[in-house]
């Protein structure tokens, strides 16, 4: 039990921090800023980041507690996450301690939600359980839909608010239809459980029915074309730094739970036998988010817009180590190229939208290109990194966006179950389309005078932000043995997958009947 | 299957027709003259029947016929349906209460014996707002509508702590039916103290009734309807229509009599004595609706003696105050049971 | 006798609900949120024919007795007017939900047909009393969905912290 809480340690020290600063705020002295309260939050997540390297360095924990066993599992899949997420989070936190007071929406509560938000994404990658998921994207949804509304007195921080409430609101439902169809085929939520028992079982239309309901639910959270539509306008209305939050936290959060739900409880032979299989599904999803994210992102005037379609088409790239990965003995997750994608991006996009931030002043802000011009005669250093940024969005060399890309293609293209070689032609082709606008932002920084005088602000932690994800983005792509490890341990070992199943014995989870199936 | 039918529809009139109704029904003439007596007043005297007045009880009489000769009033709306309906909305939930209280021991004084009971209570009463706020709506009347608003959110409010204050009675209870509650109120503490939720909740008894009062709409909470100064929800509503709504807040007072009866003043129990059946049973059944009565008696007493409360200071009553107390109860139930079952008390 | 009930209330639920968002129930909120209270009542009736008592009354309690109420309270405030809602066109999102919503439902009622899928649920009904009572249901939430139900306090603390931020005038 004492053991079983020192290894929940990383989610019991966000989910403290959060605690504790919402209170630090109530005593703060209001007149204040509250920068102070910014500072604390970064201390703490940066505390539960050493709690996580800790446990990942010992490759994964069991819990214990067959009731903790039962939701959540601890394995280095999860622990890889757990850091991403946490990195993600400091760093948004660092870019908006600044950012908040020019934009005249300083209030405490900023720091806690962005703290809860990152629990929720922690507890989605590490759920055993499709309820503890649920609980989890709830959390970090709740939270993220406030912060994209939190500069309260612009009208587009309201629309952000609205349509990314209301639209994730009906993803929530085609969620919870899906769960409650999995709990009807099979008596159980949790993933081992359901794996199991679909093993046996042929999924048959239920199957198909979860499947279309989870991939509709998903999509949504990732962003996948066709469910697409809300991202620029949230990205454009919400605090910048969120718009990094995101784009980095929460597509990690969301696709490595969809790759957990998916690969884990959904990962039989059966259901790539259906009439609908959602590897099949993702597949021209993936072409689909790729293309249109892409073409949509060169029409752009607003470099929030460009990276809101940007990272949509990273969706796509994504979704094909989706596609490539393969579920081995019922949980671990074949292909580590996915995870050393997952960290290139969503620091390239935390990093990028860091320095977008710097665009702001007096409740205001404008970031057109025209904005950009010039940027990098009176900020050589944010310029620099954002030539970072966008070298690793697009792929260049020796950046980690051009590993992570160069890994998902081999990964794809090792796959023996399914032939992945159109899809890595199209992504190949997409990369190129991307070149184009990413450079673009790089012309107006280097190669144009400014038009006119714009204000930026001038931040000390904002900088520390880009700044090391630049260095992380720098260094990962240059000397990358280290992460292609770290990668490659997150996805083959899932120490808990045979521990849950006993675990869920020893209680009182309804065991399922075999139904009839034929 | 007949029998059944039988003997459930003979509780419902036993219970609810000749019990609740006829104290609703006296309720109307006993505020008045409860208040008479309070305020140093003569109160009703008026109406007589061969000369008799006996402290002018016939009003009753005479109020059931003013209600059912008078105009019936309906007012320009788009939603005749809906406002028609508002006063049945109002009243079936109050009377629905009486489903799962036991009157006596055993079944034959309850009409439903439902594992949830208390929670049914919750639950059904929490359904009495909708004849207010429908009734309010339908009456395409602007006071009707403020009215009503206040009624929601008031309703709303103390909704919340009147559920968590029965928290603690399930807890040292261990069950949330009624008559499992009721039997367990029999015992004794330390051999002389009846275990009554009163003894060991006061803190929720005080509580529970300040929120019951609120949901009844009762002074000194009485902002929804405000007779004298603020226009209330049922502006509306004429004649018998009238008369439901208002029948439904004195059934509302018989409903939270019977409810704080049974969860705090142990029931049909009467106090040091054991066992039921024969004159015994008959003894405590009287012995409910004493407590009942006094009840009763006691919101009557509350609504004559306390002023309105403004609805700033009705709402931060609710959520500051009795809120955060009731959770404060809640908690210190705990630990003491704790300590309880560890044997350290 | 079962049969019979069960009849009513899955064609009631189902009728009601429908009444939420199709004309003409559907065409002023106020009735639309009325049909959903019916529609939850009949809901909580099919609990209870589940022997989950505890669920049913928790259904009325929650959501016919508080949210739905405060979803009249929200519509009433903005008194939404008829003409304020224009009037009703086919467009092609409702094309496709319609085809959607058909699509879903073909598909439920082949499985039912074809595999009388529904009749033998996989869990099967429960054998105990102890069923759905408040004690089972508290023992499992204390138990084997500890760590989802505490999860669940730091949502509502962060639905409290938005709502707060989101509206309050003066922060």
């Amino acid at each position: 039990m004492a053991a079983d809480l020192a290894h929940l340690s990383p989610l019991l020290i966000v989910c403290c921090v959060g605690l504790g600063i919402l209170l630090l705020d109530v005593f703060a002295d209001p007149k204040q800023p509250k920068t102070f309260i910014g500072y604390v939050a970064v201390v703490g997540l940066l505390v539960a980041l050493a709690a996580t390297g800790w446990l990942f360095a010992t490759g994964g924990v069991l819990l214990t507690q067959p009731y903790f066993a039962v939701a959540l599992t601890l394995d280095p899949f999860a622990l890889f996450g757990f850091a991403l997420i946490l990195v993600v989070a400091i760093l948004t936190t660092l870019a908006s301690v600044h950012y908040l007071p020019s934009q005249r929406c300083e209030w405490g509560e900023y720091y806690s939600l962005v703290v809860f938000a990152s629990l929720g994404m922690m507890v989605m990658v590490a759920a055993a359980d499709l309820i503890t998921m649920f609980v989890g994207l709830e959390i970090m949804s709740v939270a993220i839909y406030v912060l994209a509304g939190f500069k309260r007195q612009s009208p587009f921080a309201i629309e952000a608010a609205m349509k990314y409430f209301f639209l994730g609101a009906f993803a929530t439902g085609f969620l919870l239809y899906g769960l409650a169809f999995v709990y009807g085929a099979t008596g159980s939520t949790n993933l081992n459980v359901v794996a199991e028992h679909f093993a046996k079982n042929d999924p048959g239309l239920y199957g198909i029915v979860i499947v279309i309901m989870m991939i509709v639910a998903f999509g949504f959270k990732i962003a996948a074309v066709p469910f697409h539509m809300w991202t620029p306008d949230v990205y454009e209305g919400s605090p910048s730094p969120i718009a990094g939050l995101m784009a980095g936290g929460v597509k990690t959060a969301a696709f490595l739970a969809l790759a957990r739900v998916f690969l884990t409880a959904f990962g039989g032979a059966d259901f790539e036998n259906l009439a609908i299989s959602w590897r099949e599904v993702f597949y021209w999803l993936a072409i689909l988010t790729m293309t249109v994210g892409n073409i949509l992102a060169v029409v752009q005037q607003n470099v929030k817009r460009m990276l809101a379609y940007s990272s949509i088409s990273h969706a796509g790239y994504i979704l094909i180590g989706i596609v490539a990965s393969r579920s081995v003995d019922g949980g671990a997750v074949a292909g580590s190229g996915l995870f050393f994608y997952l960290l290139a991006y969503a620091l390239s996009s935390v990093g990028a939208f860091a320095v977008v931030s710097m665009l702001g002043k007096d409740g205001e802000e404008d970031i057109t290109y025209g904005n950009l011009a010039g940027f990098a005669y009176r900020h050589g250093f944010a310029a620099l990194c954002m030539v970072i940024f966008m070298a690793s969005l697009a792929g260049i060399p020796p950046t980690a966006g051009f590993l992570g890309k160069y890994l998902v293609f081999t990964d794809a293209l090792a796959a023996t179950h399914m032939n992945l070689l159109p899809l890595v032609l199209v992504a190949v082709v997409n990369s190129m389309i991307g070149v184009y606008y990413y450079l673009k932002v790089i012309v107006f920084m280097y190669m144009r005078e400014p038009r006119r005088e714009f204000e930026t602000i001038r931040s000390v932690p904002m900088g520390i932000a880009f700044g090391l994800a630049a260095l992380v983005v720098v260094v990962c792509g240059s000397f990358p043995d280290t992460t292609i490890r770290w990668s490659a341990k997150a996805a083959t070992g899932n120490p808990s997958a045979d521990s849950a199943i006993s675990a869920a014995s020893v209680i009182d989870v309804p065991a399922p009947v075999a139904t009839t199936a034929k | 299957m007949l029998e059944l039918i039988l003997l459930s529809v003979a509780k419902v009139m036993g219970i609810v027709m000749v019990f609740v109704m006829a104290v609703a029904a006296l309720l109307t003439w006993i505020e008045r003259k409860q208040s008479a007596l309070i305020q140093n007043r003569v109160g009703p005297n008026r109406a007589s029947v061969a000369g008799l007045r006996l402290g002018g009880i016939f009003h009753l009489a005479a109020d059931a016929v003013k209600m059912l000769t008078k105009e019936d009033f309906d007012p320009e709306t788009d939603n005749p349906l809906m406002f028609r309906l508002a006063p049945f909305l109002a009243v079936v939930p109050v009377m629905l209460l009486f489903a799962v209280i036991p009157f006596g021991p055993g079944e034959h004084f309850l009409i439903s014996n439902v594992g949830v009971g208390a929670l049914f209570i919750l639950a059904v009463s929490s359904l009495g707002v909708y004849g207010s706020t429908i009734g309010a709506w339908a009456s395409n009347n602007n006071f009707a509508m403020l009215g009503s608003i206040r009624t929601t959110a008031q309703m709303i409010s103390y909704e919340v702590s009147m559920g968590l204050n029965l928290v603690g009675i399930f807890m040292i209870y261990e069950s949330v039916n009624l008559q499992d509650i009721v039997i367990e109120q029999g015992s004794l503490i330390w051999g002389w103290l009846p275990a009554w939720g009163i003894v060991l909740q006061p803190l929720a008894f005080i509580l529970f009734m300040t929120a019951s009062i609120a949901e009844t709409k009762r002074a000194p909470f009485d902002l929804p309807e405000g007779e004298s100064e603020i226009v209330g929800y049922f502006v509306e509503f004429s004649s018998m229509r009238f008369g439901l709504l208002a029948l439904s807040e004195f059934i509302g007072i018989v409903a939270v009599g019977a409810t704080a009866a049974v969860l705090f003043l142990g029931g049909w129990q009467i106090p040091w004595v054991q066992g039921t059946g024969g004159w015994l049973t008959v003894a405590q059944v009287g012995a409910m609706i004493l407590k009942t009565l006094f009840v009763v008696w006691l919101q009557m007493a509350i609504r004559w003696t306390l002023p309105r409360f403004r609805y700033d200071q009705l709402m931060r009553l609710g959520w500051q105050y009795l809120l955060p107390l009731s959770l404060l109860n809640i908690f210190i139930t705990g630990v003491v049971l704790m300590f309880v079952e560890q044997g350290r008390i | 006798m079962e049969q019979v009930i069960f009849w009513i209330l899955a064609i009631g639920t189902v009728a009601s609900s429908v009444a939420v968002i199709v004309p003409p129930m559907g065409r002023n909120p106020v009735h639309g949120a009325l049909s959903l209270v019916v529609a939850f009542f009949f809901l909580a009736g099919l609990y209870v024919m589940l022997v989950a008592h505890l669920v049913a009354v928790l259904q009325v309690l929650i959501y016919a007795g508080a949210i739905v109420v405060l979803f009249l309270f929200v519509i009433m405030l903005l008194n939404i007017q008829s003409e304020d809602l224009g009037h009703p066109r086919p467009t092609i999102s409702k094309l496709i939900g319609v085809i959607a919503v058909g699509f879903v439902s073909i598909v439920l009622i082949g499985f039912i047909l074809k595999d009388k899928g529904m009749a033998e649920p996989p869990v099967g009904l429960p054998s105990d009393s102890t069923f759905g009572t408040v004690k089972t249901v508290g023992n499992l939430l204390y138990t084997s969905y500890i760590v989802p139900f505490e999860l669940t306090s730091i949502l509502l603390l962060v639905a409290v912290i938005g709502a707060v931020i989101m509206a309050k005038r003066r922060l």
